[in-house]
């Protein structure tokens, strides 16, 4: 196809986008003046820029301009029930009357704790927290007391927020024939690296051969169990159960990340796959929309934080704990059963299927994988068991992804666009919901099937 | 051998507080089943157990066990209004129907973040988090990636969250008379003391021989204008103004972290004295009390994290720059505007006068340290510069500070346990004098102990 046709299409879309968020637009030009690029948040932006939200409800989000959305963002999969959910809404309005924080306990705190530890085995305590980051952070720290070691060894390319000692190789090590160079952010100190190991996910023989090279100074094994942030990528039949065997053996922690699988079961991925771990890192849709984070697991372990023993370990926050987020989260989880959960799950599994159909019968190769109540689809045919494997295969799909991300937009569908386009269920949802995303997402193969040539050949 | 009048009075202090909160011991058995202590923050807790609460309205706090409170902690300041301001709690209300957060930009972040450059001149532009410890971490970040050099220098009994570059030294090295030695807390790599260097507070030439000593590693100083939770220490005369010509002088940028001390005037503590670090970090009184953290300054250095450049420094979060909190923000930034802050500062400095009235009255050596509407009780008549001089002062009197604010709580005045008190808005002399006349009393109560202190 002759480039310049391409290049219409591009152009065409691009034009229909800036012509359907024209306020969007306006107000990023006052955004620009205080904050850089417009934007507070690096994860929201895509180009040419993202649009404004007005009002969310249900699952739709509306723009400044007044255009509707389905949102299948859910932002960054932490609003379960959508927006403005009313039993949500409901018990945030309720609590505000009450105030929002008390710097004192209130029966929320354990009433919501309690709830999380009746549906998760591992969970025997817990704290509560502001974000994913300092949950991923508290549960480091607790499992470096605990051990006594500072290593921790973390995923090529696995996420846990934006703590220092989390900041390395978010992106996976592109070069590397054996095992991964481990590689820090910019601002990152290069020291941390003396105590941070980075392993490919779905590689027992790597773990164990940097266990034993570490052997006795590994205080903990970081992972989600769905390596989410790089291709939604599931773990092989038996890899947890193997590095849960592998930590045992070394004498190291186990911690998960269930901050975005949680939502795949009422006990989270560790649940279904019938893995223990020794602490986990929870957030998103815990806090019912609310920032929140969450760590907790092994009581023995947790006890280090208790205030009432000598020489506890300093666990604050400002706002830790705070009612209006603990009340938002427990009305969130009230009416997230298993039953729920397994219908917005059955829906994925239809979506997945869906949306991998509409490739096929547009003739564009991709995947629809992903995990629970997430499709993440891809432009690509090659299996991935890894980042590396999956930062390969997408690298050559990106500019096509963008277009088909900008063009789902124009069609009135609002998905996540990291490379992979992932599309999040949320409860308001029912199976016409999911039809119309099908749809949508076929009306928008069609328009951009062209391009589909250039980078598949 | 501790005499029997003063057990006897620190039994009835306690068996009062235990009568007045069963409820609240109730709780802290059901919370322990789930949460270690039964807390879920370090500094909530106070032995034998803080009271639950149920409720809070304006100035006042209720507990499980219908006790009301006068509420002179405002979440550790960060409620400037009190509770459940009517004003805050309609923006909250509203902005909930329309979601909580969206995952996209809103128009709201920039009229906050709007609100907040036109206030403090030093920030140019800046970028939400959800807390002061998200807020300090993205200044040493940014100033890191600026400078290209990875040490920080921080003050001794200086505070800035829980980040493990900033758990150094949070309590003051108590030992020796030198340069303070850097210690991390439990849980934190030993080889964070690499990258981090510590001086004393309100000590200029500390701060030049760390400066000079380490010139090829340092980066940034980073520092709060007025020790918050290192002592409530202002700053001495010219001391910032110091920091600053030594900043400048060895190239290295300046960070305030002003998330506490933020409450005491529209452009900050940075404002009052008319000193401009390169980048601030912010939260607490900024989100109308729900979790908030931010940070700015310099357009030049902020511009790295702008995502439309090549190699743009990466900051997300879930929930940073959220629409609830931005709403609450905005409409309780909307209502502390400067002559509302300059009434509540003065009213603080009603409080001061009269807790050292108070102290006088008993004959007790002492005053108040803090500024503003923030105000701490000292033991002391000794000038206190540093988070050290404060700790070493109050060491002594730990266990009457203890008595003291279980007594205040017996008598329905909550202030922080480690002897600060911060005021509200809706607030009035009325309250102050009540606060003042149950402190008198309850430390002339106390006062065979202080006197046990006092002759060993």
């Amino acid at each position: 196809m002759a480039s310049s046709e391409a290049e219409k299409i591009k152009q065409d879309i691009l034009k229909r986008y800036q012509q359907r968020t024209k306020k969007s637009w306006e107000l990023r030009q006052q955004a620009i003046q205080v904050l850089p690029g417009g934007d507070t948040r690096s994860v929201a932006y895509y180009p040419p820029y993202p649009f404004f939200a007005a009002e969310g409800k249900g699952c739709h989000i509306y723009d400044c301009d007044g255009n509707e959305y389905i949102d299948c963002v859910n932002n960054m999969t932490s609003l379960i029930h959508g927006h403005a959910h009313p039993h949500v809404v409901k018990a945030i309005q309720a609590q505000a009357e009450k105030g929002t924080a008390h710097a004192a306990p209130t029966e929320l705190q354990y009433k919501l704790a309690s709830m999380i530890c009746d549906r998760i085995p591992s969970f025997e305590a817990l704290r509560f927290c502001n974000s994913g980051t300092e949950a991923t952070m508290f549960a480091i720290r607790a499992a470096r007391v605990h051990t006594g070691k500072d290593i921790i060894i973390k995923m090529d390319g696995g996420y846990h927020g934006s703590h220092d000692y989390v900041e390395v190789n978010l992106l996976p090590d592109l070069t590397a024939e054996d095992l991964p160079s481990a590689r820090v952010e910019a601002g990152v100190p290069a020291s941390i690296l003396n105590d941070v190991r980075i392993a490919p996910f779905n590689d027992l023989d790597a773990m164990e051969r940097i266990l034993k090279a570490n052997q006795n100074r590994v205080a903990a094994i970081m992972v989600e169990p769905v390596l989410t942030q790089t291709g939604g990528i599931l773990p092989k039949e038996g890899y947890l159960q193997g590095v849960r065997q592998l930590a045992d053996k070394y004498g190291a922690l186990l911690v998960f990340d269930e901050i975005i699988t949680l939502r795949a079961s009422v006990g989270g991925m560790q649940k279904m796959v019938g893995v223990m771990p020794d602490l986990t890192a929870i957030g998103k849709i815990i806090g019912g929309g609310l920032p929140v984070g969450a760590f907790g697991g092994r009581r023995d372990i947790m006890d280090i934080f208790d205030p009432a023993k000598p020489a506890a370990v300093t666990h604050s926050g400002t706002f830790s704990g705070n009612a209006l987020t603990l009340a938002a989260g427990i009305a969130t989880l009230e009416i997230l059963g298993q039953d729920e959960i397994d219908r917005i799950n059955n829906l994925g599994k239809q979506l997945r299927s869906g949306l991998k159909s509409a490739l096929d019968n547009a003739g564009i190769k991709g995947q629809a994988g992903g995990f629970a109540s997430a499709a993440f689809v891809s432009f690509f045919e090659q299996p991935y068991s890894n980042a590396k494997e999956a930062a390969l295969a997408v690298i050559p799909t990106l500019d096509f992804a963008k277009d088909v991300h900008l063009e789902l937009l124009n069609q009135g569908l609002y998905p996540i666009t990291r490379g992979l386009v992932v599309f999040v269920v949320s409860t308001p949802m029912d199976e016409k919901k999911i039809n119309q995303i099908i749809q949508r997402f076929e009306a928008t193969l069609e328009s951009v099937k062209p391009l589909a040539a250039e980078c598949q050949g | 051998m501790p005499s029997t009048e003063v057990e006897k009075i620190k039994e009835n202090i306690m068996h009062r507080y235990l009568e007045r909160t069963k409820k609240s011991a109730r709780h802290t058995e059901s919370a322990k089943k789930c949460m270690p202590g039964g807390d879920t923050r370090s500094i909530g807790f106070f032995n034998p157990y803080p009271f639950f609460v149920v409720k809070g309205k304006g100035f006042h706090l209720y507990d499980a066990d219908g006790n009301q409170y006068i509420d002179f902690v405002n979440n550790m300041t960060s409620l400037v209004h009190g509770h459940a301001h009517p004003h805050v709690m309609e923006a909250i209300r509203k902005q909930t129907e329309k979601g909580v957060t969206h995952g996209l930009p809103v128009e709201a972040q920039y009229r906050l973040a709007d609100l907040l450059c036109e206030r403090i001149p030093s920030v140019e532009s800046l970028r939400f988090g959800n807390t002061g410890s998200e807020a300090t971490m993205f200044c040493m970040r940014a100033a890191r990636a600026f400078t290209g050099k990875d040490g920080i220098l921080k003050m001794d009994g200086g505070y800035h969250g829980g980040h493990d570059f900033v758990q150094v030294n949070p309590m003051p090295d108590l030992r020796g008379n030198g340069l303070p030695q850097p210690q991390p807390t439990k849980g934190v790599p030993a080889g964070v003391v690499n990258d981090i260097f510590v001086a004393p507070f309100n000590d200029l030439e500390a701060t030049e021989q760390v400066l000079s000593e380490n010139n090829d590693k340092i980066g940034a100083i980073i520092m709060e204008p007025m020790l918050g939770a290192g002592g409530g220490v202002g700053p001495n005369a010219g001391y910032l103004r110091g920091m600053r010509r030594l900043a400048d002088q060895y190239g290295v940028l300046l960070i305030f972290d002003e998330i506490i001390s933020y409450r005491l005037h529209e452009g900050g503590l940075q404002a009052m004295e008319g000193v401009t670090p390169d980048l601030t970090a912010l939260g607490k009184i900024i989100g109308g009390g729900l979790p908030i953290g931010a940070f700015g300054g310099r357009k030049d250095i902020m511009a790295m994290f702008d995502p439309t450049t090549p190699d743009a420094v990466t900051h997300s979060g879930t929930f940073t720059g959220n629409a609830i909190t931005m709403a609450a923000g905005l409409a309780n930034l909307e209502i502390y505007a400067q002559p509302e802050i300059d009434r509540l500062n003065k009213l603080g400095e009603y409080l001061a006068d009269g807790l050292n009235k108070a102290m006088y009255n008993l004959g007790l050596k002492g005053g108040t340290r803090g500024i503003g509407s923030m105000v701490g009780i000292a033991f002391t008549d000794k000038p206190l510069n540093c988070s050290k001089d404060v700790v070493l002062s109050l060491i002594p009197f730990l266990e009457l500070i203890q008595y003291l604010h279980l007594e205040m709580l017996n008598r329905g005045i909550y202030f922080l346990n480690r002897g600060m008190f911060t005021l509200s808005t809706p607030m009035t002399e009325k309250e102050i004098d009540c606060c003042v006349n149950h402190f008198e009393e309850a430390l002339r109560m106390l006062m065979p102990l202080v006197e046990e202190i006092q002759n060993h």
